[in-house]
């Protein structure tokens, strides 16, 4: 089992935000999963399976003012985990690849704790490319 | 139809070929000022040279999308002889799949920079000169891959997705300017970087692929995305924001 994340948050402008701030962003949201993902999947092709549970955040799925470094690093995520999933379903290597997305003001640890769980276990043997949204007013959907 | 975008100043990314030539083409004949940025110079100019020729008003400018210091250039250059964008194209872009297990972090770096950065750094200049003005539209050019995941796609479809999802916040922080901001989705569009990133034979052997999963049993050509840009830029689409736009065939309702 291997969980990636949480992201990083930062609020700000397009025209306030620089390149380096945005790059910041896709380091410890995008590379860093992603070479989680890459090294997490080749260890377990050597153990013959395994789940991995990216955390990201509902901004994966709308735009919202003030965060479009956000936004552009969880949908990156959220869409890295889609491919990797199917890259570990044609290889038929036992992996499942899954996304927790998190609301960056209401989730609580411990409704995200119950989540990964869930993910962790066999109970969710038939679950992945798939996503579980922690969102309570359903502004994500 | 001509026109359609008369006398407004349009500024296209990648504009020397493929999709971004197709584009440039397209809003010369329905009147608009454009510009084409590009690295190949020779390219570059004999596109602008040939829509020229074609009766189109057409400036090209060189640029590196992914070298930050170009981009205070670009934009000092078009203040001076053609004036602020009404409409800027982020359309320069690159595409690396591969597995990921087999896949170099430094070119996922650079799919990064490619397709989320330089739509940042387009996206954040063109902004600040359209709030200036009164307002604008900006066009980002995603992909299907930025709307779903994709066998050996983690970069690329991390980097469009990522492009994605930055247009709609940014959407969101240009309504009150006036700046409108869309993204258009491609499927697959035969063009001659296609070619260049796979070979002969595997262009070939993609093609039938993509052709065999497509309900219109096509693909599409550049032309087929100038279209909906063009939409995008004229006041046609004036009411339309944040919005997704996928021109593929039907590849992505199976």
């Amino acid at each position: 089992m291997l969980v990636n994340g949480p992201p990083d948050v930062l609020t700000k402008s397009i025209g306030q935000m620089s390149l380096d701030d945005l790059r910041a962003l896709e380091e410890t949201n995008v590379v860093e999963p992603w070479l989680g993902l890459k090294h997490g999947i080749a260890a377990m092709r050597q153990r013959g399976g395994g789940s991995i549970v990216n955390l990201s955040l509902t901004l994966a799925r709308v735009g919202a003012a003030n965060m479009s470094g956000n936004c552009a690093t969880a949908a990156g995520l959220r869409v890295m985990a889609q491919a990797a999933a199917l890259e570990c379903g044609e290889q038929s290597d036992g992996i499942r690849v899954n996304s927790i997305l998190v609301d960056h003001q209401s989730s609580v640890p411990a409704e995200v704790a119950a989540a990964v769980v869930y993910l962790a276990s066999d109970e969710s043997r038939l679950m992945t490319a798939a996503e579980i949204a922690l969102e309570g007013d359903g502004a994500g959907a | 139809m001509t026109g359609r975008l008369e006398n407004k100043v349009m500024v296209i990314t990648g504009g020397t070929d493929g999709i971004g030539r197709g584009c440039a083409a397209a809003a010369a004949r329905e009147g608009a000022r454009v510009v084409i940025t590009g690295r190949d110079e020779k390219r570059g100019q004999a596109t602008a040279d040939q829509i020229q020729s074609d009766g189109g008003d057409i400036r090209y400018f060189r640029q590196d999308v992914t070298d930050e210091a170009n981009w205070d250039a670009l934009f000092d250059e078009l203040g001076n002889p053609v004036g602020a964008p009404d409409v800027f194209v982020n359309n320069a872009g690159d595409c690396i799949l591969k597995p990921i297990v087999d896949y170099p972090v430094d070119t996922l770096r650079y799919m990064l920079q490619m397709n989320i950065e330089a739509c940042f750094m387009g996206t954040h200049c063109a902004m600040q000169a359209m709030a200036v003005r009164g307002g604008g539209s900006i066009i980002n050019m995603s992909s299907v891959a930025g709307l779903k995941g994709g066998v050996n796609g983690t970069a690329y479809g991390a980097s469009k997705a990522g492009m994605t999802l930055f247009s709609k916040a940014a959407a969101q922080e240009g309504k009150p300017l006036g700046i409108r901001v869309n993204t258009v989705h491609p499927g697959l569009i035969w063009g001659d970087g296609v070619v260049d990133a796979m070979g002969e034979d595997g262009a070939a052997t993609f093609r039938k692929m993509i052709v065999a999963r497509t309900p219109l049993k096509m693909v599409g050509a550049p032309e087929d995305i100038a279209g909906i840009v063009v939409f995008f830029a004229s006041d046609e689409s004036a009411h339309v924001t944040g919005k997704e736009l996928v021109v593929d065939g039907g590849y992505m309702a199976v």
